[in-house]
């Protein structure tokens, strides 16, 4: 956890040190909702996903995310018919999945009318799944997106696509959470000189 | 673009090999239905019976499926109707072991390990007399999971149930095991 929060304060600071020839440097702020697809997880459905992003360019076409998320995960129905008896509806109840997670973004290096990017990124997530005990889960992403300017390239709609994976079993199985969210992106002008 | 291109395929390539090889794996739901119900009683009781059941998770198609490929088990259940016959409380006990045995003696004192304790039921013909368990209700009295997990990844053991008092009548029904497992594809 040290570890990470170093990785994440370092990307932070990079960021904030590396354009220091700019008069401004643009920093984008983000609110997104979402889905939450888990793929291959019979014991957690579909949810809702929230969170919040900062976003700043780090040197040539990389930039640098700082990501917090939350998901819940629906209840999952399962249908068994015991010997003898007509079939009954046993619930498996879903919980939450919640992440924080530094991402590295390869985009171009100023902000345009339409602004499309990938990256991947590495985060910690909590896994709350109903009655069970809950699971620090590392994670690991990938995926993309498109950045749309809706008013001087200040604001924009963001709607990004990603892949979650996260190892489970010593590393020998993986829970793997396909997201996709849509937000408001502001990009702050912070004064450098 | 070229050389956004070279920064770009090192680093993919760096995330795959993050994600190691559980990648392609996935979490199934096994559901297995006990083809018997388990009545015990004890000494006490005129007609004294120790029933148990047999489990043979290889039977099910999505255990067999991923025995090869079972990575891990993300949680158990098991779903059951208890009826206690006696207008006493008791406290049912459902235990496994890998060994058939005949008396609940044996059981507890030639390695079978308890799984779910605390199941109570009142006076026979109270309303709690007779009880349904559901996932949610025995989350909270499972034991030992280490040794279930260790049951169904041999795939092959005998489940018993029985009160926890020195005299009871208890009868297990309509039970069905229900296993979330890690495995690959």
């Amino acid at each position: 956890m040290r570890a990470f929060l170093a990785i994440c304060l370092s990307i932070l600071f990079v960021a904030l040190a590396s354009p220091l020839h700019a008069k401004s440097y643009p920093l984008g702020v983000e609110a997104f909702l979402g889905y939450d697809m888990p793929l291959v997880q019979d014991d957690v459905g579909s949810g809702i996903m929230y969170g919040l992003s900062v976003r700043g360019h780090l040197f040539a076409f990389l930039h640098g995310q700082l990501v917090f998320r939350g998901s819940t995960q629906a209840d999952e129905d399962k249908s068994v018919t015991p010997i003898g008896q007509t079939s009954i509806t046993e619930t498996l109840e879903g919980g939450s999945l919640t992440g924080f997670g530094a991402n590295l973004l390869f985009a171009g290096r100023n902000p345009a009318r339409v602004w499309p990017y990938a990256f991947i990124g590495i985060s910690t997530n909590n896994f709350a799944p109903g009655k069970r005990d809950s699971e620090t889960l590392f994670g690991s992403s990938w995926g993309g997106g498109l950045a749309i300017s809706l008013y001087r390239d200040l604001v924009y709609a963001d709607i990004s696509t990603s892949l979650l994976v996260m190892p489970i079993e010593d590393n020998e199985a993986s829970r793997k959470n396909w997201q996709t969210t849509v937000g408001i992106m502001y990009l702050f002008q912070i004064p450098m000189k | 673009m070229i050389r956004y291109i070279k920064f770009i395929f090192p680093i993919v390539g760096l995330a795959f090999l993050m994600w190691g090889c559980g990648l392609v794996s996935g979490i199934f739901t096994v559901d297995y239905e006990f083809e018997d119900d388990i009545h015990s009683s004890s000494s006490q009781i005129l007609d004294e019976v120790f029933e148990s059941v047999h489990v043979n998770l290889n039977d099910n198609d999505t255990y067999h499926d991923h025995k090869d490929n079972l990575k891990g088990i993300e949680s158990i259940c098991l779903v059951m109707d208890v009826e206690n016959h006696l207008e006493q409380n008791v406290s049912g006990e459902v235990w496994i072991a890998y060994e058939h045995f005949t008396t609940k003696q044996a059981v507890q004192d030639s390695g079978g390990v308890r799984i779910f304790s605390g199941i109570a039921l009142g006076p026979a013909s109270s309303p709690t007399g007779k009880r349904h368990f559901g996932c949610g209700d025995v989350q909270d009295i499972l034991e030992n999971p280490d040794a279930f997990e260790d049951a169904v990844r041999v795939g092959d053991f005998w489940v018993y149930g029985f009160g926890n008092e020195d005299t009871y009548d208890v009868t297990f029904s309509h039970i069905v095991l229900i296993l979330n497992i890690a495995a690959g594809l």
